[in-house]
């Protein structure tokens, strides 16, 4: 689907994700994390129109979605876009964290609980993530964009086996808890194809 | 540096999405869109079995961990007086269930067998102010007189029943009746929407109010009455409601909050099993589970909360004592 210059995607990867959660959490906290990601992404998208660049796609994926934007951009401005989102996030959890607080309502607190999970999730320093993006432009910016590649192909592989390392140990020691597997699965779909590269360039 | 036309990320972003033929998308769509109709269908048709399969998804992925209460957890980070890192702590704990000693140590001491309000366990805020506020009396020697000898039988209950001196503290509680209760707290009858069922028989261990607390001995406010019981026996539900949350946590062990009608809400703790998921609907006298001695307790007992629209009132006043 087009809308003006945007082309809006959405992959089978986002509706399995959404029944899943619509079954595991129920429909009302579908809901909250729906407006989780949509704040989150409304973060990238004013940092973007901020340094005048404009939004060519939006892809709804399995991770959440992808804003593409096409414009002039630093790599200062790389790295602001990048972290608008996670920061963006971090400003709804804090505020929905003391508004849940004063008016004690569970589901104000649940809400600010989803958006510092999806803000940290993002700020793993792997693939497409935005923490992944950020470190990228920094790297490129102090170093080069070789050596940025290179740098983000190692961080894909080793954020990768961390969280499967970590998953692994939590699920010996709870005894069958896979909730850092799936994350790690989860990491992997995010940045697949560029693990495959990663795993290719280092051996 | 000033890249021209589209952005880095913009590029990298592209390469990273795949076309797929028009077809082969089509029928990937329609499967997914199929799930996602199932799934719908599924929940809305069949609530019971839905809760039943989830409860089974949930369990084989993380063996029963808490997510709600863990997500929960991580909303009180900023707002609630539980400190950011405490709080990331305490919700790792919550998910991935790791017995790590620096976490259990952080959360008993600080997370006494208090109050739920929601769906995990309260802010430790009043329980710190509290303690504040108690720790300077601490060594009066009334406090030495506290003791838990005020063990009346429970059998059945009805809203008429238990004692009617709404202002009158019980007698274990009178050795701090120079302390202000917390906030959300009261030592005063409120009138329930519905009339309840002793949730167990069993002699009540320790009371609600102030009290020595039986593992360190720090004065604490005690949010519920502990009720004695055999291991085993089973632990029914206070009135008609619904399941709202199921749990375990360090300090409440296994526990399940009831809600009913009008902004009343039940709290059962310490159980040895859980037999309800949440979501369920409970009739009056239903068993939510067995009595136990999970989480921080020195002995088999059900710890038994009442909450009104938000306020912790003496369950004694509702239940009949013998």
């Amino acid at each position: 689907m087009r809308i003006r210059n945007c082309t809006i995607r959405i992959n089978p990867g986002f509706i399995l994700t959404l029944s899943c959660t619509i079954f595991l959490v129920g429909f009302q906290n579908t809901i909250l994390v729906l407006v989780a990601v949509l704040l989150h992404e409304l973060g990238h998208i004013a940092a973007i129109y901020a340094f005048g660049g404009g939004i060519t796609s939006i892809t709804a994926g399995a991770a959440g979605l992808e804003i593409g934007y096409a414009g002039r951009f630093s790599y200062r401005a790389d790295v602001i876009a990048a972290l608008s989102g996670p920061a963006a996030s971090l400003l709804a959890a804090v505020a929905f964290s003391y508004m849940g607080c004063f008016f004690k309502l569970e589901q104000l607190l649940l809400f600010s609980g989803i958006n510092l999970i999806y803000c940290l999730f993002n700020l793993i320093p792997a693939g497409a993530a935005d923490g992944g993006r950020a470190v990228f432009a920094v790297t490129a910016a102090l170093f080069g964009p070789f050596t940025a590649e290179k740098t983000s192909y190692v961080l894909d592989v080793l954020c990768f086996f961390t969280v499967l390392a970590a998953g692994i140990y939590v699920f010996a020691k709870s005894g069958g808890n896979l909730t850092l597997i799936l994350c790690a699965i989860l990491l992997a779909e995010v940045s697949c194809k560029r693990l495959k590269n990663s795993v290719k360039f280092l051996t | 540096m000033v890249y021209e036309g589209r952005s880095v990320s913009a590029a990298r972003k592209r390469t990273k999405s795949k076309k797929l033929p028009g077809r082969k998308m089509a029928i990937k769509l329609t499967i997914c869109l199929c799930t996602l109709f199932t799934t719908v269908v599924f929940k809305f048709v069949f609530p019971e079995a839905a809760a039943g399969v989830r409860e089974s998804v949930l369990g084989l992925i993380g063996g029963n961990v808490n997510y709600t209460a863990a997500v929960r957890t991580l909303g009180e980070a900023f707002g609630g007086e539980k400190g950011f890192f405490e709080a990331i702590a305490e919700a790792f704990s919550y998910a991935f269930k790791i017995d790590s000693e620096d976490v259990q140590v952080s959360i008993d001491s600080d997370i006494d067998e208090t109050e739920l309000y929601f769906n995990g366990p309260e802010p430790e805020n009043k329980i710190s102010d509290e303690e504040d506020t108690v720790t300077g009396t601490a060594d009066e020697p009334q406090e030495s007189t506290y003791d838990m000898e005020d063990t009346d039988t429970l059998t059945a209950t009805s809203d008429d029943t238990g004692t009617d001196d709404s202002s009158t503290l019980n007698g274990s509680q009178t050795a701090f009746s120079d302390i202000e209760p917390p906030e959300n707290t009261s030592y005063e009858k409120l009138e329930l929407p519905v009339s309840g069922t002793a949730p167990v028989s069993g002699t009540v261990t320790s009371s609600f109010g102030y009290r020595e607390h039986p593992s360190d001995g720090q004065v604490r406010f005690h949010y519920g009455i502990d009720i004695g019981a055999e291991k085993g026996s089973s632990v029914n539900t206070f009135a008609p409601g619904t399941v709202a949350s199921v749990g375990d946590s360090t300090s409440y062990g296994l526990y399940v909050i009831v809600e009913h009608e009008e902004g009343l809400r039940t709290l059962y703790a310490h159980l040895d099993s859980v037999s309800v998921r949440e979501g369920q609907q409970l009739s009056e006298g239903e068993s939510v589970g067995l009595a136990g001695e999970t989480g921080n307790a020195t002995d088999v007992c059900l710890h038994f909360e009442i909450i009104m629209d938000g306020t912790y009132v003496n369950p004694e006043y509702y239940i009949l004592c013998e």
